[in-house]
């Protein structure tokens, strides 16, 4: 049997003190997609004005206390109540919804850091029946042991609604379904299970007894573990899912097995959560933060307000315990002027992407795709979107896999030699000149023809400020002729034309998208279901052998170093020969936190919101004083 | 009098049924942009296609027009405005809960307009053309001038800069609940609202008054020496507030759901703020479903409206 | 919507006596100074509209750039690597009247092209509702009967609706397209143009003078544009003053809500520069008196037009 993997192995390693983008709330209105979880960040990440270091910018992991009171509502700003979508939460794309769903349904595996790709288990369990990973029995084949005391929510709403589910205890049976849903061919739904990518590698699952399953790959695939632990892979209560239409898009149908219970969920408006007295990991105390969790009684969520001067009194008078600005500047002046508050930060892996399609004019001519690419100026677009504050700089480019996921990304003296991320001395304008001669050789204005670009709306930021400069861009650097269109839903048009795309029917109006992507956490999730032929979300379409070799290489390659190398391979490809879509940057999410709140975090993305399950509210800190109950 | 109420009563059913057929027409002048746009955007965890048949079958919009529009008609006289997309509900069910907020809100900016504008009106018609009507018709202008988002914008910078304190933006308490939160999250709202409002009643009042201060009887008033007081008191303001009255009434009608920017900016569940949710989160029935709701309510106030001021004007029911 | 409503019901018109338009003006500049005052703001406020490329001093869209005090060649954070920046929320200076925005953007040019917005809109808009809304009153006064109860009732319905919801509704249906915005902002005031006009033309029907041009053989279309039509070019004036100042606000009020069709508009800019007001107010205050301003001038200039024009209020 071997030693673990190289998660758990990874996981007991010393962790080098590197300075790399950890923990801060970024609750922010607008910019950027941020995860809720407040988090007292360290001396490190609140003080000084001082520059970044190139690659990595400061910021501190919090240090996790200890609870020493227990109670309180939580109350903050984030988008959890933006429900555009469903309820369902393997069928959900939307962050927001499934930062909700964290909440309240638990997993086989959670994430203690999804940058460094820290795993700890949730329903996962040993003999016992205390907490530990799932045992690899050999390079295909996992034993998953469901806790014992794993237990669905139980309320007298949960018991008047389902009386099934209320209280029962969670099964393998439960995470053979909540499997195999996704991969379900006959489902109506099937479409819209966008993970399916991760478990079609599962060539079997075997329930051994309630409490026990077997799970066998088709092939060594090394991420499986960190699919255990991915954002959607809740574990759903499967009779709840109504067998004709195969979803469970209601609200009360949010019933879980996490550490709280929905309380209410106004659309735009509010959410509310409530502690789960029965939670199954209440006493795991780990990193000795306490037992009995969760330690706060309630968490409310209020959707953010428009401006930042609401949001800055809110903060100010402790209406809110944790709070982000769309201007950052905002941010900073608000740190200088109340005291003791505490700065959190971390690099977003939500981040703008373009789609093109690359199977039909104009962008089935390589040089086409090279020109835009290289003619789009990153840092003005940047700036435009996450401006800084002075001093503290906000945006870093990303290539194929954005730059705050450092285990994976290209290093980024790496990325400054790409085209389209040159801004060395004479190096823009050199880019510039080529993507003129790239375009002109592929038939220039005219013998291109008008090229159509789809915006999305969400952020609104992307319509009103940097699509116009994105016109202007490609027009003064290419003398093209641009068309734009905006999607008015935000993304779902994107998606749905995509989504044909991808099913290979005609997808009119979406050559060219310009709009918010999911961010991920391991290699395998930014490029296999994008490049892969046949991959889930592979829109292009792209079929490129060497890629298609090299992807299923990394599936199979357990080792980190030789992982990451192959992934560098893959990113090179695509960035420099392919180009069937690119990247842009990734800001920097900061936002401040009064000092009473404990043990909060800051995550690249939406999802983590169970680890509110840690937080607690310090009511003996003399900051504490004067806010509202 | 009873021949009146009825005269209104019936006078308004073609109004209504009218209110009916406009939002019906709007509702499909382009009707598969609604739907698709419904269906891309709220689509119900379906995919795009299943998510369109599944909107237009539930909206039945896949039937001929004649057809819809007489199951239109029959679904709103038995109170059938539609369900939200969203929720399932029915439409008059989420509204229910939001009433409360907007109708408080209008009666708040009613009552901060009539507080402003009467003393102001009444001095500026008995001070017809001195200096002290000129600034206050101006202030007054002004009122209607400057757009209450503006005004509300400006009121919240000095509210925090002066005195360190922001409306409650988390949760909103009703007033029965706990009042004092209630008006600490209306007061700026209302206010914004209120000027504008009161702006307008001060310009009609002066305006009636002046009217009425030019009558015969004021003038026999007058020669009889009363004081100015006990004229403007007695005689002129009575008549003077009858079509100040109707303003007010049709002011009450535009109060529910008219607040549509200042709900949103103060984050107010009213219904005003409600559609604007609902048009975000492509919900049409429910958008529609609102306004033809509100639609309705409205002509039924102005034939209240209009009852009342008959009563009080009795000229009014014989013409 | 009900300042106009309330502004034209609190005045109900006289019979008019066509009077020479240059009679009309000086009578305005001496007796109505605060009329003349929103005229002249008018003035400028078409003034900036038609030249914008030349009184917008820059394009609203061009992006200003400052020294940037995080240079270093060395580094790799691109926002280190150009010796210039955005220039900010800048304060107001030589280069930039009244600052930038919060993109580096000329807060100056914005005014002035947000006002191209605004007046084009807004023409549009009441040209939409002026046509029609004569249309509709003329035809329901002159045939009267069951045409006059039933297009009146019409107006009702249009009017039962506050402006904003009806907006919002056809919003929802229509698109957002800046056609469909100036169309559903012109069909919601042709209620209010259709009831002065109505009403006017029922007062002028009764005048002996047109009796008499009946009577000698004037067609009913001959009657309807030589005599009855140029009698309501009064009120129809004052509507569309008054109303242009409704509909500025309108468009305002729907672009902070960011409901309109996204552009260079005061409203838009209105709802960016809150999120700044304590530290950098100007993009926020200047747009919001923009609005203010051209809302005020065309309510004076309206209200005064109103006086001057009816016979009964001169002294």
């Amino acid at each position: 049997m071997r030693e673990g993997n190289y998660w758990t192995r990874l996981r007991t390693q010393k962790l080098s003190r590197r300075r790399l983008l950890a923990g801060a709330v970024a609750a922010g209105a607008g910019a950027a997609g941020l995860a809720a979880v407040g988090c007292g960040g360290g001396e490190e990440g609140g003080g000084g004005a001082g520059g970044a270091t190139p690659t990595a910018v400061v910021g501190g992991q919090p240090t996790l206390t200890s609870a020493a009171v227990r109670g309180g509502t939580y109350r903050g700003f984030n988008y959890d109540s933006l429900v555009l979508d469903t309820r369902d939460p393997h069928q959900t794309r939307l962050g927001p919804m499934y930062n909700t769903q964290s909440y309240i349904f638990s997993k086989v595996l959670n994430y203690f850091d999804e940058t460094q790709q820290i795993i700890w288990p949730d329903l996962s369990s040993d003999a016992d029946g205390n907490p530990a990973m799932p045992e690899q029995v050999d390079d295909l084949t996992y034993v998953i042991r469901v806790r014992p005391t794993a237990r669905f929510h139980d309320t007298p709403q949960i018991q008047q609604d389902w009386p099934e589910t209320a209280g029962r205890p969670v099964t393998a049976e439960d995470i053979k379904f909540s499997i195999e849903r996704q991969v379900n061919p006959q489902s109506p739904k099937r479409a819209l299970y966008y993970r399916r990518h991760q478990w079609e590698t599962v060539d079997k699952i075997e329930v051994v007894d309630d409490h026990t399953l077997r799970i066998t790959t088709k092939k060594p695939c090394s991420p499986f573990i960190h699919f255990l632990a991915d954002r959607n892979s809740f574990i759903i209560p499967r009779e709840l899912v109504d067998p004709s239409t195969d979803d469970m898009n209601a609200d009360n149908k949010m019933v879980g097995s996490g550490p709280f219970i929905l309380d209410e969920l106004k659309a735009l408006q509010k959410l509310r959560v409530v502690r789960n007295p029965n939670w199954f990991a209440a006493d795991d105390n780990p990193e000795n933060m306490g037992t009995r969790r969760p330690f706060l009684d309630a968490v409310e969520i209020s959707y953010p307000p428009e401006s930042d001067s609401v949001v800055e009194t809110a903060f100010k008078t402790k209406q809110v315990d944790a709070a982000g600005f769309t201007d950052q500047g905002n941010l900073y002046r608000v740190m200088e002027e109340v005291a003791g508050v505490e700065l959190g930060e971390i690099g977003t892996s939500g981040g703008l992407a373009s789609a093109l399609l690359i199977d039909r004019p104009p962008f089935n001519d390589v040089r086409v795709r090279k020109a835009v690419n290289q003619a789009q100026d990153r840092h003005a677009l940047g700036e435009q979107m996450y401006p800084a504050a002075a001093g503290h700089p906000r945006v870093l480019l990303s290539g194929t896999i954005c730059w705050p996921v450092v285990r994976w990304a290209i290093p980024q003296d790496k990325l400054a030699t790409y085209p389209g991320y040159r801004f060395g001395p004479g190096e823009r304008d050199a880019d510039i000149a080529d993507a003129r001669q790239l375009f002109e050789a592929a038939g220039g204005r005219d013998g291109v023809g008008p090229i159509n670009i789809l915006f999305s709306t969400i952020p609104p930021t992307i319509s009103q400020k940097v699509l116009p400069q994105v016109v202007r861009q490609l027009e003064q650097n290419l003398g093209a002729e641009i068309q734009t269109a905006v999607d008015q839903t935000g993304y779902t048009e994107i998606i749905a034309c995509l989504s044909r795309a991808i099913a290979g029917a005609p997808a009119e109006g979406c050559v060219f998208t310009w709009s918010f992507d999911n961010g991920f956490t391991d290699l395998d999730d930014w490029l296999y279901s994008y490049f892969h032929t046949g991959g889930g979300l592979n829109s292009y379409p792209l079929s490129d052998e060497l890629v298609d070799q090299w992807l299923d290489d990394q599936r199979a390659e357990f080792d980190y170093e030789k992982r990451r190398e192959i992934g560098w391979k893959i990113q090179d490809r695509l960035q420099a020969e392919i180009v069937p879509g690119y990247r842009y940057f990734n800001d920097i999410g900061r936002s401040l936190r009064r000092p009473y709140t404990k043990n909060a975090r800051n995550w690249p993305w939406f999802g983590p919101a169970y680890w509110f399950a840690n937080v607690w509210l310090d009511s003996t800190h003399a900051d504490f004083s004067g806010r509202p109950s | 009098m009873q021949q009146y109420i009825l005269k209104r009563i019936l006078f308004n059913i073609p109004v209504i049924l009218l209110v009916i057929t406009v939002v019906f027409m709007f509702s499909h002048l382009r009707p598969d942009f609604a739907e698709q746009r419904a269906a891309s955007g709220f689509s119900g965890g379906r995919e795009y296609e299943e998510a369109l048949a599944a909107i237009r079958s539930e909206l039945g919009t896949d039937k001929p027009v004649l057809e819809q529009y007489g199951r239109y008609l029959w679904d709103t006289f038995r109170g059938d405005f539609g369900n939200s997309l969203a929720t399932q509900k029915p439409v008059v069910v989420e509204l229910k809960n939001r009433l409360g907020t907007s109708i408080e809100l209008g009666i708040l900016q009613i009552l901060v307009g009539l507080l402003i504008s009467i003393p102001i009106g009444v001095i500026s018609a008995i001070r017809q053309d001195t200096w002290l009507d000129y600034v206050l018709r101006f202030v007054a202008i002004l009122g209607l001038a400057v757009p209450s988002f503006y005004m509300a914008t400006l009121m919240l910078l000095f509210a925090f800069n002066w005195r360190g304190w922001g409306p409650p933006t988390t949760t909103y308490t009703s007033f029965f609940e706990n009042p004092s939160l209630n008006l600490q999250a209306m007061v700026l709202p209302a206010l914004a609202g209120g000027f504008g409002m009161g702006a307008v009643i001060m310009r009609l009042l002066r305006s009636q008054l002046l009217e009425v201060l030019r009558q015969d009887y004021v003038r026999t008033a007058w020669a009889k020496g009363l004081r100015e007081r006990a004229v403007v008191a007695r005689h002129a303001m009575k008549n003077a507030m009858i079509p100040v009255f109707t303003i007010v009434g049709l002011l009450i009608g535009t109060l529910f759901g008219g607040n549509v920017i200042l709900e949103s900016m103060f984050a107010l569940p009213g219904v005003a703020a409600f559609i604007v949710i609902s048009f975000k989160q492509n919900d049409l029935p429910m958008v529609q479903g609102i306004v033809l709701l509100v639609g309705i309510v409205l002509v039924m106030t102005n034939i209240v409206v209009d009852i009342s001021y008959a009563w009080l004007d009795p000229r009014i029911r014989y013409r | 919507m009900v300042a106009t409503q309330a502004a034209v019901a609190e005045h109900e018109w006289t019979l008019p006596r066509r009077v020479a338009w240059w009679v009309t003006a000086r009578r305005l500049l001496a007796r109505k100074p605060l009329g003349a005052f929103g005229l002249v703001v008018i003035a400028l406020l078409v003034v900036a509209a038609v030249g914008a490329p030349f009184v917008g001093r820059y394009d609203p869209r061009e992006t200003f750039q400052r020294a940037n005090p995080l240079y270093d060649p060395n580094s790799f954070n691109p926002q280190a690597l150009t010796a210039t920046e955005l220039d900010r929320l800048a304060d107001p200076s030589a280069a930039h009247w009244f600052g930038t925005d919060s993109s580096g953007q000329d807060t100056w040019s914005w005014i002035v092209w947000g006002a191209r917005r605004s007046l084009g809109i807004g023409v549009g808009a009441l040209a939409i509702s002026v046509t029609l809304g004569t249309l509709a009153g003329v035809i329901s006064a002159y045939f009267g009967g069951w045409v006059d109860m039933l297009l009146q009732r019409l107006m009702d319905a249009f009017q039962a609706f506050p402006a904003l919801l009806l907006l919002i509704l056809i919003a929802t249906y229509l698109g957002t397209s800046i056609q469909m915005f100036i169309l559903s902002l012109g069909l919601v005031g042709i209620s209010q143009v259709s009831r002065i006009v109505r009403g006017t033309v029922l007062s002028v029907r009764e005048m002996p003078y047109v009796e008499a041009a009946r009577v000698l053989g004037a067609s009913d279309l001959r009657t309807m544009v030589h005599h009855i039509l140029p009698n309501t070019a009064a009120p129809i004036i004052v509507i569309f003053t008054i109303g242009l100042g409704t509909v500025i606000l309108a468009e305002a009020g729907l672009s902070f809500l960011g409901l309109a069709p996204p552009g260079v508009s005061w409203g838009q800019a209105l709802n960016e520069g809150r999120n700044f007001i304590r530290t950098s107010p100007w993009q926020a205050v200047f747009s919001g008196l923009a609005i203010t301003m051209a809302v005020l001038a065309f309510n004076l200039a309206g209200d005064a037009l109103r006086d001057i024009m009816d016979p009964r209020l001169r002294k």
